[in-house]
């Protein structure tokens, strides 16, 4: 029996960063001048659970350590 | 075939009930619920000199990242610092702090991840060994000598001809005669 999931623990979080990047980046939407939306519609957010997760959370402090680890090895 | 051995250090029947519901710290309410309370527990303390230097000795050893990982967040558990399932989620990020750590020090270290293709699995070794060992005792079977060859046909020549002698049917009743 597999007592220590670690491992799976961690390619999880690599593919949950490359999820991360490529997330698309939200648009705003101007809120004043002739191009603003009148009607104030609902977007829906796909992303908005993701980003409430525990992993996600995780995930956001995986990717710093990381980023300054890589950082360290290209010096 | 593998023979399954006894777990001796396995908890005896009841162990589990002999303290007093909640006398132990991870039977309370854990200190850190969430996994940003608890890495901020963990990152300042991994990234303290004598941690790191007494890190870099374990990891200099040999010891895998994937086992200390563990063994750090399952004391956490143990001493009701955050439950269970928040130290799983955060062991990706301290296999991670202490792959910073080593690559900081330069020291050469196992994650307990890479893919070691060079030895195979001792199970596979003995299920090749047995498959190959049937296979050298089928060959065997097959294979004659020529002698034993013509002893084989001589017998199968011999029981063939007993087989093509005509059997008279014996009567089987009562009343029958004898002839």
């Amino acid at each position: 029996m597999k007592t220590n999931v670690s491992d799976l623990g961690y390619y999880q979080m690599e593919s949950l960063i490359a999820e991360m990047e490529n997330m698309p980046v939200e648009q705003k939407t101007p809120t004043s001048g002739l191009l603003s939306p009148t009607i104030n519609r609902r977007k829906k957010d796909s992303n908005a659970k993701l980003e409430d997760s525990p992993a996600y959370r995780v995930a956001t402090y995986f990717k710093t350590i990381r980023d300054k680890r890589m950082e360290i090895k290209r010096d | 075939m593998i023979k399954q051995e006894p777990r001796l250090d396995a908890p005896v029947a009841g162990m589990g009930m002999t303290a007093e519901l909640g006398g132990r710290p991870w039977q309370r309410p854990p200190l850190y619920t969430t996994v940003e309370d608890a890495l901020d527990y963990y990152i300042p303390r991994m990234g303290n000199d004598d941690f790191s230097d007494q890190l870099v000795d374990v990891m200099e050893m040999g010891v895998p990242l994937t086992t200390l990982a563990n063994t750090i967040q399952m004391a956490g558990v143990m001493e009701g610092k955050h439950s269970a399932d928040v130290g799983i989620l955060i062991m990706p990020v301290l296999i991670e702090m202490m792959r910073l750590i080593g690559d900081t020090a330069g020291i050469e270290y196992t994650t307990g991840m890479e893919k070691d293709n060079s030895e195979p699995r001792s199970t596979l070794v003995t299920k090749a060994l047995n498959r190959l060992r049937d296979e050298e005792s089928d060959d065997e079977d097959m294979q004659m000598s020529e002698p034993e060859m013509q002893a084989v046909e001589q017998e199968e020549e011999t029981t063939e001809e007993v087989l093509e002698e005509p059997v008279e049917e014996q009567p089987k009743g009562l009343m029958s005669r004898r002839v």
